[in-house]
């Protein structure tokens, strides 16, 4: 055979190769007859972030289609390998050593291998990034020990329980990319190497993606589809006025969308929609600053705790479609021991007319309104948000607390000075929020660190500082879960937050789109199994 | 006519500038609520967001913060936003364009039909016709844009799957955000014209071109209608400006990336490089037009030349 017969076998045989090798990147084998369409959802918190995960507040649907996370949740709570294949800890929890699946690349063609992991999980770590996402790794991690291409050691402070939860959140970036680009260039154009890459964004109105079709390695454990994904593309539209995300779902311009709850019924009406109902991994409360008096004062605390009525705010504020809550995590959220709720501080108002009496707060003049132990008028200040939520709670509130001679005065504002006034230690009661997946959460609230920061209640012991220590350290699964059920305890008696409901999360999706899930553990809409009905 | 422009432009410089430093020290020492809280997050511990506050530059003392600031815009940039980490001015670049389409059309459809049913009102006044076409326009101009919006949906996507609910990729995505700003926009012109034209026709010099023996439509056209304009373009220049700035309410319910939900974004996210670009926008924009509208008024009114 001559040498332009060899090249030309050569060539045939390269090019046979690629034709082979084409489909099966392109496209799985899941999603044979399955393959096409736009998935169009509508979000507009997604609209007010950074993609750059080292700068943004908050991880959303656009960072999740961009970025692949080291662990992710199953649908049975636990964490199984993403980027991890297999992995193994220390005894003492101080390390943790991760072999990576091999051979993955970033969507610019540089590999996913131990160094790039490293960088990643140094720079979340480093005090000077100011990473909002990683700050639980700052003082935490000290090393990452690259032991050969694929596998690497964190060594960390302490041991530290929800490691996995952290690691399942902090989304990998190209740090070659990264390097390049820099941040700000970054942020308009990021590479990762999950399920879509980025094509367009336009601040305020979209971000569009394609699918990569390079991406074939989504948990087995979770997802009978591990890539690439069936749709081609997906479009996150960040829209905000409730009654055109409403539309657009009814016209099919939106696949999935969230439903407030006072169109439930049009939207269960639509044939061509289902509503998925579950509750939210938040809650809603009232905080008080218990540095300031007279809300250091636990009784009084207790007091109002017991004039809230939790039902009637979800009937009200939530038609009916929130769940009364008496502890300081919500059934969503592992750690949650409904058995707490026994015990707990519920809707007694003359329970709460007692308590005031006996610690001075009594209506000395006789005009329905009680006066505080040195005789002036007890008005109660609360600042809350100033959308339709947050005023129904707090109008809800007053009315209650009224009816036992206590008068509250609403402040309504922009949510975000809300929160900056709480920061100031100059307020008083506030109705808030939280959103969170484990119950690492509550050392965030209530950590002595964090008064002028995310403590907002400004509300810390010794007992409380140990016991969430003790919490975020336990490696054992039963034994952690003793501890936050004493947590828990510990907060409910002391009373810095009056616990209010656990709100509903309704979304619709349009009956074309077809084996998407909803983690019961995070409420992420997962939709690495979806496919159009009518592509097939 | 030159120097009045190049007064007119000495006097806008001056005046952007008091707008800008105004409203730079208004975010900083008036404004409750602080980009690196909401940054930070629910994680936050103090020194994260001290370091997030260095990260953004805010840790700066305010007047260093401000001549920075200035030394910048002098050169074209407007700092990154602290949302997006992206240039001011390229997003503003970016959203813009929508804003200014809206606006164009916005008003030269409801500034034309407006005035065309100005003169039908008021050349038919006191006539059915001008009674049943003024509580038309009386019903558009009084009810809220917003559910106007939300009602054009209804009718045009929802129910007669005409037209697109939201978005900005073809033609079809702008038609109903103009309608719904074109009716307020005829509503008014179209009451400004009627009532400035009555007015007018009751005028000496029309009287008299009416005694010269002119016919009715070159009275109308040639000498009353240009009286009519002055107020007509004066309001038209405000309305550009107001449009220009951002037509928010619009732009939200249609989802439109213009200039208006830019800003609301800023706002609520604590913004401040993004909220000291839109309003020098702004600014700059209601000059500009006051600009042109003053250039028309020569045009219209000779006897201005002479001031």
């Amino acid at each position: 055979m001559g040498l332009f017969q060899r090249l030309s076998v050569l060539a045939l045989l390269l090019m046979l190769t690629g034709v082979m090798m084409t489909p099966v990147a392109a496209q799985s084998e899941f999603c044979e007859g399955r393959s096409g369409g736009r998935l169009a959802i509508a979000d507009a918190q997604s609209g007010n972030s950074s993609l750059d995960p080292f700068v943004s507040s908050w991880h959303s649907w656009p960072h999740y289609a961009i970025f692949p996370t080291l662990f992710q949740q199953a649908l049975d709570g636990s964490y199984v390998g993403f980027l991890a294949d297999t992995w193994e800890a220390s005894e003492d929890g101080t390390e943790l050593t991760i072999n990576l699946i091999e051979g993955e690349n970033f969507t610019d063609g540089t590999p996913i291998n131990a160094e790039a992991i490293a960088w990643n999980l140094l720079r979340y770590a480093d005090p000077e990034t100011g990473a909002s996402q990683g700050a639980d790794l700052v003082g935490l991690l000290e090393e990452v020990e690259v032991v050969d291409e694929y596998t690497f050691t964190l060594k960390m402070a302490r041991s530290f329980a929800p490691l996995f939860f952290v690691l399942g959140n902090v989304e990998i970036v190209s740090p070659t990319a990264y390097e390049e680009l820099g941040s700000d260039d970054f942020a308009a154009a990021p590479v990762g190497a999950g399920p879509f890459i980025l094509s367009e964004f336009i601040p305020g109105n979209y971000a569009l993606f394609e699918r990569n079709p390079d991406f074939d390695y989504a948990p087995e454990e979770i997802f009978e589809n591990t890539g690439p994904m069936c749709v081609d593309e997906l479009q996150i539209l960040f829209l905000s006025e409730e009654q055109t995300i409403l539309a657009a779902l009814e016209t099919g311009e939106l696949t999935l969308a969230p439903v407030p709850t006072q169109n439930l019924e049009d939207i269960r009406a639509q044939a061509d929609i289902t509503v998925e109902e579950t509750l939210q991994n938040q809650i809603r409360y009232i905080g008080f600053n218990t540095s300031k008096a007279p809300w250091d004062n636990v009784d009084l605390r207790r007091a109002l705790s017991y004039a809230t009525d939790r039902y009637e705010i979800a009937i009200f504020a939530y038609d009916d479609l929130a769940e009364p809550l008496l502890q300081p995590l919500p059934p969503t959220i592992w750690g949650h021991n409904p058995e707490l709720d026994e015990t707990a501080i519920s809707f007694d108002p003359d329970r709460a007319m007692e308590i005031l009496d006996e610690i001075g707060y009594v209506d000395v003049d006789g005009d329905g309104i009680r006066e505080n132990p040195d005789g002036e008028p007890f008005v109660v200040p609360i600042e809350t948000g100033n959308d339709a939520e947050w005023t129904a709670i707090a109008q809800i509130i007053e009315g209650q607390w009224s009816d036992i001679g206590i008068q509250a005065d609403i402040n309504l504002m922009d949510f975000s000075s809300m929160i900056d006034s709480t920061t100031t230690g100059e307020h008083d009661l506030f109705i808030s929020r939280y959103g969170y997946s484990d119950p690492l959460i509550l050392t965030y609230f209530f950590d002595p660190e964090r008064k002028g920061g995310s403590n907002r209640a400004w509300f810390s012991t010794d007992e409380l500082t140990s016991l969430l220590l003790a919490a975020d350290s336990d490696l054992n699964q039963e034994t952690r879960y003793e501890t936050i059920t004493e947590t828990s305890q510990y907060i409910m008696d002391a009373a810095p937050w009056i616990f209010l409901v656990t709100p509903p999360s309704l979304t619709g999706v349009r009956n074309e789109l077809e084996g998407w899930q909803i983690n019961p553990f995070n409420q992420s809409f997962l939709y690495y199994d979806s496919y159009f009905s009518d592509s097939e | 006519m030159t120097k009045h422009i190049l007064r007119r432009i000495a006097v806008a410089i001056p005046l952007i500038l008091t707008i800008v430093t105004l409203v730079f020290l208004m975010l900083r020492l008036g404004l409750p609520g602080d980009p690196a809280q909401l940054l930070a997050g629910d994680r936050a511990t103090p020194e994260l967001i001290e370091q997030i506050r260095k990260n953004l530059g805010l840790d700066r003392p305010i007047h260093e913060q401000y001549l920075i600031f200035l030394r910048d815009a002098m050169q074209g940039d407007l700092g990154d936003s602290s949302t997006f980490r992206q240039p001011v001015i390229e997003l503003i670049g970016s959203a813009f364009p929508f804003t200014a389409i809206i606006t164009f059309l916005t008003v030269v459809i409801g500034t034309f039909l407006g005035i065309v049913v100005g003169i039908v009102t008021a050349l038919w006044r006191k006539t059915l016709l001008d009674n049943v076409t003024m509580v038309v326009v009386i019903f558009f101009y009084s009810i809220p844009t917003f559910w106007m919006g939300l009602m054009l949906i209804l009718i045009f996507s929802v129910q007669l799957r005409w037209l697109p609910v939201q978005g900005s990729g073809t033609w079809q995505h702008f038609v109903l955000p103009v309608a719904t700003l074109s009716l307020n926009q005829v509503a008014l012109i179209g009451r400004l014209t009627r009532n400035s034209l009555i007015e007018t026709m009751n005028m000496d010099f029309i009287r008299t071109a009416r005694a010269k023996g002119l016919r009715q439509r070159d009275v109308l056209i040639r000498h009353a209608l240009k009286n009519t304009l002055i107020p007509v373009v004066t309001v038209t220049g405000i309305s550009v400006g107001a449009l220009l700035g951002g037509a928010v309410i619009t732009e939200t319910i249609f989802g439109l990336p213009g200039v208006g939900r830019l800003a609301i974004q800023a706002i609520n996210n604590r913004d401040y490089p993004m909220i000291q670009g839109t309003v020098m926008l702004v600014a700059i924009s209601f000059v500009f037009v006051n600009l042109i509208v003053d250039i028309l008024y020569v045009y219209i009114d000779p006897r201005i030349r002479h001031i």
